[in-house]
């Protein structure tokens, strides 16, 4: 599966290349345990697609230089430009909608 | 505290049955929670012909530049690359050419490859690798599923019979209740909102509505008064019915459960030690605690029914 798990180090990177959805969640936040097996769900459908993960709890730098200030926050990037986001839980079909208009743009 | 129980109402008394929600399970949702165990066992193998779910890979030949590509990837049937196109691709096998007059132009595709998409039956196995105790096979972890969807039900399902119970015990019950006790829970529950407020840099009393606006449900310092004075009333029943019970169910709040609370609440709400203890002191906890304690009580009664 796609899915990364990104740190202070590694997170731009991650984020760089192609069309990614990069998702900020806290270690004790319940709506980020749900959406997370939103996205496994969606990654087992589609390989290929970039998903990065990021412990805003333990990576709190990132989360402010990214202007997170809740979670989950999901962000959608394509070749490093944030070209979507979204607060709160997604539903599989909201986020399968943005991937549609982003992912061959 | 002078105030105490004379006689308590019998929560087992009240009728509560009309308000009780009947436990349905969710078939659908088990199976998408079953079906979901497979996720991180399905493979892609390379195939021939191509259905829907599978991975493939085309040539895409028009005028359209969107649609001019030598090699384009998607998931058929997904409908995040163009549902036409995907469900042209459906039934194609490798080499295979097709075409499709889209609102966008003529495309001519060719599927170049395909990863079939294999899903594996939910086995004993995937079961004993998530680890949950006391669940070692499919069938225990679907009454483990249902066991949760039971348990969402129940909480549910709970508020309107709980508030009904609380209602009734409080008003069937016979207290004696003094002032002062009433004074003591309003102004305790003041001071903390005070100490929260002077913790964010704000004075309680000079808040205007924006400020309190995400923090406490009122919009001047009056309004929260006359809101803690109307709820005190309740939490010193709650309290004493709190502890009544504990004398007969052996519950205790003390040091140690202070201790772990403040920690909890230190790391929950990102504040020091001391800020924590300053916002919720000892003798706070132990009320709320006991106060608590009844809503469990009843809570434990209703979970009967279910």
């Amino acid at each position: 599966m796609a899915i990364q798990t990104a740190d202070k180090t590694n997170f731009k990177e991650l984020i760089g290349e192609d069309f990614v959805i990069a998702d900020f969640y806290g270690t004790t936040c319940v709506p980020c345990k749900l959406f997370s097996r939103i996205l496994e769900d969606i990654a087992a459908e589609i390989p290929f697609l970039n998903i990065v993960k990021l412990n805003t709890t333990e990576n709190p730098e990132i989360a402010e230089e990214y202007g997170i200030t809740a979670v989950p926050t999901i962000h959608f990037y394509k070749d490093g430009q944030l070209v979507d986001s979204h607060v709160g839980v997604m539903q599989p079909q909201a986020v399968k909608d943005v991937i549609a208009q982003y992912m061959y743009a | 505290m002078k105030s105490r129980v004379l006689q308590i109402k019998d929560y087992r008394e009240v009728d509560i049955t009309p308000l009780l929600k009947p436990f349905v399970p969710d078939e659908a949702a088990l199976e998408t929670e079953l079906r979901r165990l497979t996720n991180p066992y399905v493979r892609w193998e390379a195939g021939e012909a191509a259905s829907s779910g599978d991975q493939v890979v085309c040539r895409l030949v028009s005028d359209c530049p969107r649609f001019n590509k030598e090699k384009v990837r998607f998931v058929a049937g997904s409908g995040m690359f163009h549902k036409e196109l995907e469900a042209l691709v459906i039934g194609m096998t490798v080499g295979e050419a097709r075409e499709a007059d889209l609102s966008e132009g003529r495309v001519s595709l060719t599927l170049t490859g395909v990863m079939n998409r294999v899903v594996p039956e939910p086995s004993d196995e995937m079961v004993e690798k998530l680890g949950l105790e006391g669940v070692d096979i499919v069938a225990d972890y679907r009454a483990y599923l249902l066991a949760q969807q039971k348990e969402a039900a129940f909480q549910d399902a709970l508020y309107e019979p709980q508030k009904r119970l609380m209602a009734e015990v409080i008003a069937g019950s016979e207290f004696v209740l003094c002032k002062e006790d009433w004074a003591a829970v309003v102004n305790r529950e003041l001071d903390r909102c005070r100490t929260l407020c002077r913790q964010e840099g704000m004075v309680l009393e000079e808040m205007t509505p924006e400020q309190f606006r995400g923090r406490i449900p009122v919009k001047s310092y009056h309004e929260l008064v006359a809101m803690l004075q109307y709820d005190g009333w309740d939490s010193l029943c709650r309290y004493l019915l709190g502890c009544w019970y504990a004398q007969t169910d052996g519950f205790q709040a003390g040091e140690a459960d202070y201790e772990a609370f403040i920690e909890d609440y230190a790391k929950t709400w990102h504040v020091s030690v001391e800020n924590a203890r300053e916002a919720n002191p000892y003798e706070t906890f132990i009320f709320n605690e006991y106060a608590g304690h009844t809503y469990t009580v009843l809570k434990k009664y209703i979970r009967e029914f279910y």
